[in-house]
């Protein structure tokens, strides 16, 4: 009785037909370019997604709303605010008398950044003494906030060191004041981060896909062939990694040529650590969806389990909290955000990110082999 | 020894026994029909006997390998169309047929001549690149049909292969399992239609789980007992009402323009005694002839039989779809 299910085991598990292999792979490349909104959900959506989530939790399409208080009503003082005037994010609302107006003004709503230049602005300039300017931002919309007050710190930043080199002074020390919210968050690195959110969606088509043949009934007819759980789980996951693939390079795309997003590290070790990432969220999603019975069921499964987990505890919104540390590091996504915000920003190699890698790795590896050995090839 | 062979085969779903063990012996090259209500336990044993359910107990046995312990190895000989359609809808015809012989292992000319065959064989020729799902209800069950015979099997397990097809496709259906049946090829088939399993050598009537008699079609008829009479006339609702009280009687359904009368065998000359029972009722019919019983009411009585007998055991009246 052991030994003839040994015997068993063997003959399903380990032999494997590159035959049978590519029978299904093709026949899953067919299904996904002949059905077009499951097309769409791997190839086009992640780029689609990035976007909608970039905006949602970063960045204002809007124009900010802008007032300033000049005290100083100099020819340089003019000069500067001439030079914001330019700027194509800002809406010039108008010019306040007095701190208490330019107060009201962002209390109401009607403005978003104040600039305040102080009386001798001018004189100090000319004088080459270093001089100060005061920028208010709404602590109530703390990224937008965050985003504009470093985005003009900079640019005020620029023009007086551009004053500078035509006169011979030191720079304009900007000093920064946040009300209302005193303790604003960064989301500069929002963008790379959310390529683990849109990434998931390759694995909620294979989730789909998986159950849809169990729905269908396809699957009993498969059920009574010789084919093996380990072709069928791979034949399943590889075209899904290829458009995958696609998706992923639609929204890199996109985080670099329309969020303008700089790419420090290697184009081809994101490649290659993306590869690590797709392989990691299809094994532990087609891990999950083996054991459901339908779509629907499959659909919510990642929505819960995967989705939105991810969009809160893996680092991307906050940095990852102690409490959930364990749930955070067991989701594919905590890791990949490291490793997007260090290959975008910081420009680190695998070297660097050796550990997220490693885990990324590992989850691959299990998910995909611990799918294999939990398919049955059986219904009911 | 039998080709598919099973005994004591359990199966069930919670509390809802579907297979309350079943013996099967199918010889080879046998063409088996499997007859009984929605709910009998048919599909249940199909998919046992496919090796894609696991039993709760008993062995399966096809061509001597062990079905419930190695599945694997009696795939290559078996050939198993399920009742759902369960070909890939948005494939064409040749796909699913290509994809069909790739996974069971058919190459190269073989699988050229294989698959034109089959095309042939089910009249597909004309709609190969059609998408599967866009094929009517015959064309989709001979196309799964094909895909299932795509490796040559020994044994061919079908749930209900003409369920939902028009009696033209129907009949197209049965002439191909008829030449399948002359190339030696096993076959166990379930219908709902009594047409249908009187096209086969042997018939099993399945109830709740059972197997309750197995034989011929023709001894099938003898199971019920007494004679069987049918009164061709215009007003059957009157004449059913009549027949209850008719000294002898057993049963009665319509049928169509007539009403078969069952009644006991002992009676001498039941026609006539019949015929003057009505005519003290005060009815006209036309005429009343003595008759074969048909599968249907061999497979009726049976049921109806079984029925009375578990309520006169005290049992819960089970329902029974027809």
């Amino acid at each position: 009785m052991d030994r003839t299910k040994g015997e068993r085991r063997d003959s399903i598990w380990l032999a494997m037909s590159i035959r049978r292999l590519g029978a299904i792979i093709r026949k899953e490349f067919r299904h996904i370019r002949r059905d077009r909104r499951l097309f769409f959900l791997v190839t086009v959506s992640p780029a689609i997604m990035l976007v909608a989530f970039a905006y949602l939790f970063s960045f204002d399409t809007a124009r900010i709303p802008f007032a300033y208080y000049d005290r100083d009503r100099s020819a340089e003082s003019r000069q500067l605010l001439m030079a914001l005037a330019t700027d194509r994010e800002l809406r010039f609302v108008g010019e306040v008398a007095s701190y208490d107006d330019l107060r009201a003004a962002m209390q109401a709503g009607r403005i978003r950044l104040g600039l305040v230049i102080p009386p001798g602005f001018g004189a100090d300039l000319v004088a080459g003494r270093t001089t100060t300017v005061q920028l208010l931002g709404d602590g109530s919309d703390p990224i937008t906030a965050a985003v504009q007050m470093a985005r003009l710190t900079g640019m005020i930043g620029e023009w007086g060191q551009a004053y500078r080199r035509l006169n011979p002074t030191p720079p304009i020390d900007v000093r920064a004041l946040v009300w209302f919210n005193p303790f604003l968050r960064s989301s500069h690195s929002m963008v790379p981060a959310l390529l683990a959110i849109v990434l998931i969606l390759p694995g909620m088509a294979v989730a789909l896909a998986l159950t849809r043949e169990k729905e269908l009934g396809s699957f009993e007819s498969l059920a009574a062939t010789p084919v093996r759980p380990a072709e069928y789980i791979l034949g399943k996951l590889i075209p899904y990694l290829v458009y995958g693939l696609v998706g992923a390079a639609g929204a890199v795309a996109v985080a670099l040529f329309w969020f303008r997003v700089p790419l420090r590290g290697s184009p081809l070790d994101l490649a290659g650590m993306t590869l690590f990432y797709l392989l990691a969220t299809l094994g532990v999603i087609t891990f999950v969806a083996g054991f459901m019975a339908t779509q629907s069921t499959a659909l919510r499964a990642v929505l819960l389990l995967f989705l939105v987990p991810s969009v809160f505890l893996s680092g991307i919104l906050l940095p990852v909290d102690p409490q959930t540390r364990l749930t955070a590091e067991s989701l594919p996504a905590t890791h990949f955000v490291v490793i997007a915000r260090g290959l975008f920003l910081k420009g680190q190699s695998w070297q660097a990110l050796g550990r997220p890698l490693f885990i990324l790795a590992m989850m691959a590896l299990l998910s995909i082999t611990f799918s294999i050995l939990t398919l049955r090839k059986r219904v009911g | 020894m039998s080709t598919l062979f099973c005994r004591n085969l359990q199966r069930r779903f919670g509390k809802t026994v579907a297979v309350a063990g079943v013996d099967l012996d199918i010889a080879a090259g046998e063409m088996y029909g499997l007859i009984g209500p929605d709910g009998a336990g048919k599909t249940t044993l199909l998919r046992m006997l496919a090796g894609v359910l696991k039993p709760d107990a008993g062995t399966i046995r096809m061509a001597g390998v062990d079905v419930v312990r190695q599945p694997e190895r009696v795939r290559s000989l078996l050939g198993y169309m399920p009742q759902r359609f369960s070909l890939y809808a948005d494939l064409g015809v040749l796909e699913n047929l290509l994809f069909y012989a790739d996974i069971f292992g058919v190459r190269g000319a073989e699988r050229r001549q294989r698959i034109e065959r089959l095309l042939a064989f089910a009249r597909l020729e004309d709609f190969r690149d059609r998408p599967a799902g866009q094929l009517s209800g015959g064309m989709k069950k001979k196309l799964a049909l094909a895909c299932a015979l795509i490796h040559r099997p020994r044994v061919l397990l079908l749930d209900e292969p003409t369920n939902g097809v028009d009696p033209i496709s129907r009949r197209e259906f049965w002439d191909i399992l008829a030449d399948l049946h002359l190339e030696g090829v096993t076959i166990l088939v379930t219908t709902p239609y009594m047409d249908e399993a009187e096209r086969c050598q042997r018939v099993g009537l399945m109830h709740e789980g059972r197997i309750l008699r197995q034989d011929t079609p023709s001894a099938l008829q003898t199971w019920v007992p007494g004679r069987m009479l049918a009164v061709y006339a215009g007003d059957l609702a009157a004449i059913a009402a009549a027949v209850a009280s008719f000294p002898g009687h057993l049963d009665h359904h319509t049928y169509g323009d007539r009403l078969h009368v069952f009644v006991a065998p002992d009676l001498t000359d039941p026609e006539a005694a019949l015929a003057e029972h009505l005519r003290a009722c005060g009815l006209s019919f036309r005429q009343i002839l003595s008759d074969t019983p048909r599968l249907e009411e061999a497979f009726i009585h049976l049921i109806a039989h079984r029925e009375d007998e578990s309520i006169r055991a005290g049992a819960r009246l089970p329902s029974v779809e027809l």
